[in-house]
């Protein structure tokens, strides 16, 4: 049998050297997700290292939304998993409590080591019995959390398909060199909001220095914002250029409005359309729409957060509900 | 002259609402003339439970005898065979039209199992699944949907005001919190998401049907029967093997049904038997520690009282609508792989290699792993489906179709049974019952279920009897009897819709507003469990 050239997403270019030793096996396959997506951009908008076909996934938006069911199913048990997983390390602390440089290591990274909560998990942790800290107490000061976070993050895996179906719909060959590189500069923004995702549905730090974690997960609410902000640019731009260079007319032998051709009802490119710029806001609005929700899920998770660790006051205005 | 929305919201703001007017709250008219007043006029309203199957229909089209059996067909019950000639003769007629009721393969397939053909199974769902009365996410888009569900599901959020359903899921964990064996463990649910990605959407909802019909690793009536009908495995992982209802163990799926079928048929097939019997479908007492001395108008009181109708807005992304007609795809498929491994119809089980379950037509078993896309997925991990035959080391299985054999259960069985599951996904299409909730949904408009006094003079002496049979004061016949007694009072009053009087629905909360209307019954709902609360409460 000859060896295929297949690539598959590895979680290892994501983790890689981090202080991630236990993951969330459910949102496993939203990263990879997310990765595919990505990377497709990468390989449309002609980023360097990424002209391989390896790295743009083939897709139907019938099998987009079939593979997003699946991750979906996944998503559904966050709130079991964060339990069990929890659970599990707060009886690890209980075992290894009297070993020595355990507190020290503890004091290193809190959210691993649930004998640093105040309340929680940090019973079990205690007292080395589940019993301590129930799932029904879990639920009792999580659940309306974890439904907003579940709600939200399958709102994001929306979004994300329609951004594919825009990618690929609409002739990335007919943006010009400098709108290419826009959404190369957009993509890579996205990137970096998305790895603090990562780090508020997981609720720990995946590097060194984002051991202060809520300061991390307050700095990635305001990048959000600052993405937010740049989006009319982009926008702008966009129609600038449609000023500058004007849209070619359409041939007449495929011009359905031509009245000499009656038989051709072919629809036309999008980008070949004066609406092309209505084509790029919804690409744009699928952007907005992503981080909209993600900064949702970074102040649920801030909220999550406050539930057992130290959190300073003038971070708790930004978690209110109403904030 | 109100909108339809207008007179919608008028009935979500009445503090009574009787279970037949909940049909009004589906706005879209075409959707009862098409899906569903079809349906009952061809059907009848249906009896029918998911656990012990004992059916009865208006017409008597489709039945089944109190194994869950599809009775009509098979000449396995001698002394019903006049009666069987009629059912098969009746179905014929209702089910099919002149031309494919003449086609042998289509009578021996209702007669004896015998497989159908891919292509002969492509003409019956044209017929069997007519395209007008499919309900699709656009038809349901944005309209009310019902569920019947035990006090014991729900949690109030004080902080929201808002109930909650748990998932099983989370029930099961709830439950076990003293170390049960029952309660999902972190590998358990690694172990079934691993094993989820490698079936197909289509079997996932097989498996959320009929989980433990299918095949269950729980211990069987006997110690020489089994339950275990298909076996999940993972390629290269033989440890990992489960059964489709361990697969859905941790599932957080629940059922929900259209406001028109909920109250013609959802609603009647789950409460009536839990008010007169004291258990519901599943075996579960309805109340947990019931007060001794009791009056009997007192407890069917109290029993109404731990149920409640939840009412929700059906969207496309919380809730999943089964595609019958591939769940009818799957189980010819795999009856069809079953028929061509072994020849001989009167062949033992027990004496066959397991079968390994192949994908034809593509994509029905396993799911398609984007075949032009050069990207793949780890997660999609090849799994193994199998009907485990020798590797059991059991002679007779414990399948409804095979109470003729009891000394081994033979090829036959096995297909007449796959049989029977085909059909009752006929069944479960005409009455679209099976919307999906995922995940964790709050509730929309909660309300209980009350006696009438007419209702409670009515149940009272039905419940008695039932009691009696419970605590063996009858014979056997007498027993049998007093069954044939309950089943007589209660179908009629069902089908004439007599039972509209007997009970109504109380509103509780809801609304765009969070409303509680009655506080009583709101207090009677289990808050979330906080520990902070717990404690501030007690310093108090």
């Amino acid at each position: 049998m000859p060896k295929r050239n297949v690539r598959r997403p590895r979680l290892e270019e994501i983790f890689g050297k981090t202080l991630y030793k236990d993951r969330l096996e459910c949102l496993e396959s939203m990263i990879w997700y997310y990765q595919c997506i990505n990377e497709s951009i990468w390989y449309l908008a002609g980023r360097k290292g990424y002209d391989s076909e390896l790295n743009f996934a083939k897709w139907s938006p019938e099998q987009v939304r079939d593979f997003r069911r699946y991750i979906n199913t996944d998503l559904d048990n966050l709130s079991l998993e964060f339990y069990l997983q929890r659970a599990q390390w707060a009886i690890e602390c209980y075992d290894k409590r009297r070993e020595s440089g355990h507190h020290e290591e503890a004091r290193k990274n809190p959210s691993r080591y649930p004998c640093q909560m105040k309340g929680g998990f940090q019973l079990i942790a205690k007292s080395g019995k589940r019993s301590a800290y129930t799932y029904e107490q879990f639920l009792g000061e999580t659940l309306p959390i974890f439904v907003a976070v579940h709600s939200h993050l399958t709102s994001i895996n929306l979004a994300l398909g329609r951004l594919y179906y825009y990618i690929t719909e609409v002739p990335f060959s007919s943006f010009t060199p400098t709108g290419k590189t826009e959404i190369l500069h957009m993509t890579k923004e996205l990137e970096r909001l998305m790895l603090g995702l990562l780090v508020a549905t997981h609720l720990q730090p995946k590097e060194l220095w984002q051991t202060d974690l809520v300061n991390c997960l307050i700095s990635c609410r305001s990048d959000c914002f600052r993405f937010l902000e740049t989006i009319p640019r982009y926008y702008q731009n966009h129609r600038m250029r449609l000023v500058v260079f004007p849209i070619e007319p359409v041939p007449k032998d495929i011009d359905p409005y031509d009245s000499d051709n009656k038989d051709r009802y072919e629809p036309l490119p999008l980008s070949c359309v004066p609406w092309s710029a209505g084509a790029y806001l919804d690409f744009l609005d699928s952007y907005q729409s992503i981080v909209h929700h993600l900064r949702a899920v970074i102040v649920w998770s801030i909220r999550l957060y406050s539930l057992w660790y130290f959190v300073p006051r003038r971070y708790l205005t930004h978690i209110a509900p109403m904030a | 002259m109100p909108t339809i929305k207008e007179h919608r919201e008028k009935l979500l703001d009445k503090k009574r609402l009787k279970v037949s007017e909940l049909r009004d709250l589906v706005d879209e008219k075409e959707l009862c003339r098409t899906a569903y007043k079809e349906a009952k006029i061809t059907w009848g309203r249906y009896f029918h439970s998911p656990v012990d199957k004992v059916a009865a229909a208006e017409q008597g089209v489709f039945s089944f005898d109190r194994y869950g059996a599809f009775r009509g067909a098979d000449n396995t019950l001698p002394e019903n065979s006049n009666e069987t000639h009629t059912n098969f003769q009746k179905l014929l007629q209702e089910l099919l039209p002149r031309r494919e009721a003449k086609d042998p393969d289509v009578r021996n397939w209702l007669l004896t199992g015998e497989p159908l053909s891919a292509e002969k199974v492509q003409s019956l769902k044209k017929i069997l699944f007519p395209a007008r009365l499919k309900l699709t996410n656009e038809l349901l888009f944005d309209q009310p949907i019902c569920r019947l569900v035990h006090r014991n599901q729900l949690r109030r959020d004080l902080d929201y005001q808002v109930v909650y359903q748990l998932t099983p899921g989370q029930l099961r964990l709830i439950d076990g919190v003293d170390e049960n064996a029952n309660a999902p463990t972190l590998d358990d649910l690694h172990r079934n998401q691993r094993l989820y990605w490698g079936i197909s959407e289509t079997f996932q909802s097989l498996v959320a049907m009929f989980d433990s019909d299918l095949g269950s690793r729980r211990k069987a009536k006997s110690a020489y029967m089994t339950k275990e009908f298909i076996k999940l495995t993972r390629e290269h992982h033989q440890s990992d093997v489960l059964a489709p209802d361990e697969l859905n163990k941790s599932s957080p799926l629940r059922f929900w049904a259209p406001p028109p079928v909920f109250c013609d048929s959802v609603f009647h097939m789950l409460f009536w038997r839990s008010m007169i019997t004291g258990t519901d479908l599943f075996g579960r007492e309805v109340i947990a520690k019931p007060a001794r001395k009791r009056s009997m108008k007192a407890t069917l009181a109290e029993r109404a009282s731990q149920y409640y109708v939840l009412i929700n807005w059906f969207n496309a992304a919380k809730f999943h609508l089964a595609d019958y007609e591939k769940l009818f795809d799957a189980l010819n498929a795999i009856a069809r792989t079953v028929g061509r491994v072994q020849r001989n119809r009167s062949a033992p089980l027990h004496g066959m290699k397991d079968i390994l379950l192949v994908d034809d037509p593509k994509g029905l078993l396993y799911p398609s792993y984007f075949p032009h896309s050069k990207v793949k997925f780890p997660r999609f991990k090849k799994v193994r489906l199998t009907i485990p035959c020798k590797s059991l080391d059991t002679r007779v299985w414990e399948l409804t179709s095979a109470k003729a054999s009891k000394v081994h259960t033979k090829v036959s069985d096995l297909l007449r049974y796959l049989r029977d599951k085909a059909l009752e996904t006929v069944i479960w299409s005409k009455y679209q019952m099976e919307i999906r909730s995922v995940g964790l949904i709050p509730i929309q408009h909660l309300y209980q279920v009350q006696f009438e006094k007419e209702g409670l003079d009515k149940l009272a002496p039905l419940a008695r009897e039932s009691q009696d049979i419970k605590n063996k004061l009858f014979t056997e016949a007498l027993a049998l009897r007093a069954e044939d007694y309950i089943n007589d009072v209660m179908k009629p009053a069902i089908f004439n819709g007599d039972t509209d009087h007997w009970v109504s629905l109380k509103r509780v909360c809801g609304g765009t507003y969070r409303r509680i209307d009655d506080k009583a019954a709101w207090d009677q709902l289990a808050t979330l469990k906080n520990p902070r609360s717990d404690k501030s409460s007690r310093k108090e």
